[in-house]
C-alpha cells in the first residue's frame, strides 16, 4: 500500500476569464519523483500557486498528504507544507547558510541564537550532500548550484515530504545538474517525494520514476519508467518542431568573427571561427566561460594573449554601444527582464537599438516607417500599449525583430532556450533560422545543450577555460547528452 | 438519501436580526444616558460589540451562504448532484423539505439501476439465449478437439469464457482478480484477431499483490476500456500497439491505469469527453446516446460516480499520436 502525498482532482481555475488549470489531475505517491515536462507552459504557474497557497478553484479538489486541503466549495488559503525550488529562490541573500535554513523557519523560538550549535548541526546536512561550504558564509557568495542544494536542505530541515524542483537545468550546468539529480535520488530513497519540472524529456527521463506531459494546462499523458523512450514522445516532438527547415551552411563563406589562441580571463587557448550564417553553439560545461567571451566582445576586457578577428580586422570594441555600431548584438537569457522595458510600449522597445544606433531626430521617423513596414508582418500587436500584455512568443518575436532591425552581422545567444517551454523554443529556433537565412552568424553560448544542436552547424565544447571537444553538425549524433537533434 | 442534523440559515439570519435590533436599542440608551465619565471606555466597548456582531454575522452567515451559492452553480453546470442534497446546512426548514422531496424523486438507486439496466442491455443485446450460446460454442469447442484444431478449441474456450462471465449477474461486485482474468481472456480473443500487434502487461505496483487482487470493484469496469484502447487506439496505428495496466493501492483509493500507446485522441473530442465523465450521474444518466459519443464507458463511469460517490470514476489523458491513459479510481 503506497501513501498518495498529493492528488490533484479534476481541477479547474479560471482568473480574469481565462482558464490556466483545464480539468487537471494528477497523483503523486510517496518517494516518487514525478516529472512534469512541459510542453506549453500556460497554467504551469497557476499550478505553482496553487502547490504553495489554497487559493480559489472553479471547480476540483486537491489533496495533501491524503487530506482533503482544498475544494471547489471553499478554499481557505492556507500555506502548503511544500517547498518549490526554482530560480527566483527564497533564501536571504545577506544571512548566513546556517540562519537561512534554521532560523528562518516557522516554530523557531529561540531568542538567542547559538551559531556554533547552528553550524555544527548543519555540517551533518552538508556533508551528506558533499557541499563545500560552511554555514556562516552568506548566501550572496554561494554559486546557483549551491543555492538550490542549500534550498534543498532546508526542505528536508523543514521535515517537507513534497518538494518540487522546478526548472533548474538552464542555470546550473550539466555537472552541476547531474550532483543534483543524484541528491534527489538519494533523499527520494529516504522517503521525500519530488515534483520535477523541466522541458526537456532526456533529463527529466534520468531521474523521474515517471513522467507527465503538461500542455496547456492539463496533462496529456503520464509515462511510467519502463516507458522512457523517445519514440514514445517523438510525436510530440514532431508536432513541435513540424514545418522547421534547418538551413545548412556553405562551405566558402567568409569568416566573420574568429578567436586564434586567445587567452581570455579563464579562458586559455581559445581557436574557433565563426562562418557568414553560420550557427556556432559554445557549450560551457562548468560555466567558466560565458562571462569571458561576453565581456570580451562587448569591450569590456581584453584578450591577453592570441588574437581576435572581426571581418578580417583585429577587433576593437570600446563598449558595448560600440560593438553594436559594429554588428555584434547581444541577445541575453531572460529576454523578458532583462531586454525589455515595461514602461515602453511595443513600438519604443522594437525601436530601442535604432534610436541607439542613429542620431536623436531621426527617432519618430524610423519609428513611422518601422511601424508602416513591420505591422504588416507583425501585426497588431504592434501596437500595444503595455508590454506586460504580451504572450511569451509575442515577446519573442519582439525582442528578435528588435535585433534584425539592427541588421548585425553576429548575434551571441546568451542561453537563448532559458525557461522557455516545448513551444517557445521552437519559436526561438524559428526566430534563429531567420537569422541564419539573411547570412546572419550566430553564436550560442549556453550551459545546457537542450535545443540549440537543432539550429546549431558546429559545437564546442568547453571544459575548465578549454575547448575539449568539438563536434560538427554530422557527428552530433555521437553525443549522448540531454539536447534534442533534429536530422 | 443520506439525511443528517442540519442548520438552517434562515435561523441564523433571525437570530442576527434580533442582536442587531438589541443592539441598536442598547445604543440608543446609552447615548441618552452617558455621562463625559467613563465616554471612552463605552465608546471602545460598543466598537468590541460591533465587530464581534460582524465576525459573528460573517462566519455564520455570509461564509455558509458563499459555499451554497458556489454549490447551486457547480448544480446547475451538472458537475454535481448528490452533494446539493448531503449538505450540513439549508437556506430554511421549507427550501429543505422541499429539497429532500426532489431528492425523492431523483432516488439514487433509481439512478444506478437505470444505470445498470444500460449496462446489462450492452451485455445482452446480442444475447438470444446464453444456455444455447454455451451449448454451441462447447459443441464447436468439443468438434475442434476430436479433429485437432487446437487454435479453435482455444479461441472455442476463451469465448465461451469471456460471455459466460460477460453475461451472468452484472450487477455483481466482483473481485479484481476476476476482472483481470477477464481482461486476459478478451486479450486472448483478440490476440487471435490482431495477432502480435497488442501486446498486454498487468502491473500491480503493491507488495501485498493478493490483498490488492481479492478488493471488491464493480463487474465489467476493466473491458469496455481495454476494448476502447484496441478498437480506437491500437487499430488504427501502423506499427504494434501495447496496452499496460497498472494497479496502484493507497490508503484511500484503488487506482487503476489503462494506457495505451495508439493514436491517440484528438484535443476536442478529449475535452468532450472529459467535460461528460466530470459530470454527476443525473447528467449524464440523462444524455441521449449522440450526445454520450456512444461510449460504454460513461456508463462504467456513471456506475462508479453512483455507487461510490461523484469523487470517485473516470478520467481520460491523451495526446495524438502518443497515446492514451484511462484512470479508473475507486475507494479501497
Amino acid at each position: 500500500m503506497r501513501e498518495e502525498i498529493l492528488r490533484i482532482e479534476n481541477v479547474r481555475t479560471i482568473q480574469k476569464n481565462i482558464t490556466y488549470l483545464d480539468n487537471f489531475n494528477l497523483s503523486v505517491l510517496k518517494g516518487d519523483v514525478m516529472g512534469l515536462l512541459v510542453a506549453n507552459a500556460h497554467g504551469i504557474n497557476a499550478l505553482m500557486a496553487l502547490l504553495r497557497q489554497n487559493g480559489q478553484l472553479h471547480y476540483g479538489r486537491i489533496e495533501f498528504l491524503e487530506k482533503v486541503v482544498n475544494n471547489y466549495i471553499h478554499s481557505d488559503y492556507s500555506m502548503n507544507a511544500i517547498t518549490i525550488i526554482e530560480k527566483q529562490g527564497k533564501l536571504i541573500n545577506d544571512l548566513s547558510v546556517a540562519d537561512n535554513i534554521f532560523v528562518l523557519r516557522q516554530g523557531y523560538k529561540n531568542y538567542i541564537i547559538n551559531t556554533k550549535q547552528l553550524e555544527q548541526e548543519l555540517s551533518r546536512y552538508i556533508r551528506e550532500v558533499c557541499l563545500e561550504i560552511d554555514g556562516s558564509m552568506l548566501i550572496s557568495t554561494l554559486n546557483q548550484y549551491e543555492k538550490y542544494v542549500v534550498e534543498l536542505i532546508k526542505a528536508v530541515v523543514l521535515g517537507r515530504k513534497l518538494i518540487v524542483i522546478k526548472d533548474i537545468s538552464s542555470t546550473i550546468n550539466s555537472q552541476e545538474l547531474e550532483k543534483f539529480q543524484r541528491l534527489i535520488d538519494k533523499y527520494k530513497k529516504k522517503g521525500i517525494t519530488f515534483i520535477y519540472i523541466c522541458s526537456h524529456h532526456e533529463e527529466a527521463f534520468k531521474i523521474c520514476t515517471s513522467m507527465a506531459v503538461f500542455d496547456k494546462g492539463k496533462i496529456r499523458k503520464v509515462f511510467e519508467k519502463h516507458e522512457f523512450y523517445r519514440e514514445n514522445l517523438e510525436s510530440l516532438y514532431e508536432d513541435t518542431y513540424k514545418d522547421l527547415e534547418i538551413s545548412e551552411i556553405g562551405k566558402e563563406e567568409k569568416e566573420i568573427l574568429s578567436f586564434y589562441k586567445c587567452k581570455i580571463g579563464k579562458i586559455k587557448n581559445l581557436t574557433l571561427c565563426v562562418k557568414k550564417g553560420e550557427c556556432v553553439t559554445i557549450f560551457d560545461k562548468d560555466g567558466m566561460v560565458i562571462q569571458d567571451i561576453l565581456k570580451v566582445l562587448t569591450g569590456e576586457s581584453k584578450n591577453t594573449q592570441g588574437s581576435i578577428y572581426y571581418k578580417n580586422k583585429i577587433f576593437y570594441s570600446k563598449n558595448i554601444r560600440h560593438s553594436l555600431k559594429q554588428g555584434i548584438c547581444i541577445i541575453d537569457e531572460e529576454v523578458k527582464g532583462k531586454m525589455l522595458f515595461s514602461e515602453l510600449n511595443y513600438l519604443d522597445n522594437l525601436c530601442f537599438l535604432l534610436y541607439n544606433k542613429l542620431p536623436s531626430h531621426f527617432c519618430s521617423k524610423i519609428k513611422k516607417m518601422v511601424l508602416k513596414e513591420q505591422r504588416a508582418l507583425l501585426g497588431d500587436v504592434i501596437l500595444e500599449q503595455d508590454i506586460r500584455n504580451l504572450s511569451g512568443e509575442e515577446i519573442i518575436s519582439l525582442i528578435y525583430k528588435r535585433v534584425y532591425l539592427c541588421m548585425p552581422k553576429i548575434v551571441i545567444c546568451v542561453q537563448p532556450f532559458f525557461g522557455a517551454d516545448m513551444q517557445l523554443r521552437r519559436h526561438i529556433i524559428s526566430q534563429l533560422e531567420n537569422f541564419k537565412k539573411q547570412g546572419i552568424s550566430i553564436i550560442i553560448l549556453s550551459i545546457n545543450l537542450s535545443d540549440s544542436l537543432i539550429i546549431s552547424d558546429n559545437l564546442f565544447i568547453m571544459s575548465n577555460g578549454k575547448i575539449f571537444k568539438k563536434y560538427s553538425r554530422a557527428e552530433f549524433h555521437k553525443l549522448n547528452e540531454e539536447a534534442t537533434i533534429l536530422y | 438519501m443520506h439525511k443528517s442534523k442540519k442548520y438552517y440559515l434562515s435561523r441564523r439570519i433571525q437570530v442576527l436580526i434580533y442582536s442587531y435590533g438589541v443592539y441598536i436599542v442598547q445604543v440608543l440608551l446609552v447615548t441618552f444616558f452617558m455621562t463625559t465619565k467613563g465616554k471612552l471606555l463605552i465608546l471602545f466597548i460598543e466598537l468590541t460589540l460591533v465587530v464581534i456582531l460582524l465576525l459573528v454575522t460573517y462566519y455564520l452567515v455570509y461564509l455558509p451562504y458563499k459555499k451554497y451559492k458556489k454549490l447551486l452553480q457547480l448544480f446547475e453546470l451538472g458537475y454535481i448532484f448528490e452533494e446539493l442534497f448531503v449538505q450540513p446546512m439549508a437556506l430554511s426548514p421549507e427550501i429543505d423539505r422541499m429539497m429532500d422531496k426532489f431528492g425523492e424523486l431523483l432516488n439514487k438507486d433509481k439512478l444506478l439501476s437505470a444505470s445498470k439496466k444500460q449496462a446489462q442491455y450492452l451485455a445482452l443485446q446480442n444475447q438470444i439465449n446464453p444456455h444455447f450460446l454455451y451449448n454451441t460454442l462447447e459443441a464447436i469447442r468439443s468438434e475442434a478437439i476430436s479433429e485437432g484444431l487446437t487454435g479453435v478449441e482455444k479461441m472455442t474456450e476463451a469465448l465461451s469464457t469471456f460471455f459466460r462471465y460477460t453475461i451472468s449477474n452484472i450487477e455483481n461486485m466482483v473481485t479484481l482478480n476476476d476482472e483481470l482474468d477477464n481482461i486476459r481472456t478478451y486479450y486472448v480473443i483478440q490476440k487471435y484477431r490482431f495477432g502480435d500487434k497488442v501486446s498486454l502487461d498487468i502491473r500491480i505496483d503493491s507488495e501485498d499483490e493478493e490483498t490488492v487482487l481479492s478488493y471488491k470493484i464493480p463487474k465489467l469496469i476493466l473491458q469496455p476500456i481495454v476494448e476502447n484502447a484496441i478498437y480506437h487506439g491500437i487499430e488504427r496505428k501502423v506499427q504494434n500497439g501495447h496496452i499496460n495496466i497498472k494497479i496502484t493501492l493507497t490508503y484511500k483509493r484503488l487506482i487503476i491505469k489503462i494506457s495505451d500507446d495508439g493514436v491517440g485522441i484528438a484535443e476536442e473530442k478529449l475535452r468532450f469527453m472529459n467535460e461528460v465523465l466530470s459530470k454527476a450521474p443525473i447528467d449524464l444518466i440523462k444524455l441521449t446516446d449522440e450526445k454520450r459519443g456512444g461510449i460504454a464507458i460513461v456508463n462504467v463511469n456513471t456506475r462508479i460516480k453512483l455507487l461510490f460517490g461523484e469523487e470517485y470514476g473516470i478520467v481520460f489523458y491523451s495526446a495524438l499520436g502518443i497515446g492514451t491513459d484511462v484512470v479508473v479510481t475507486l475507494p479501497r
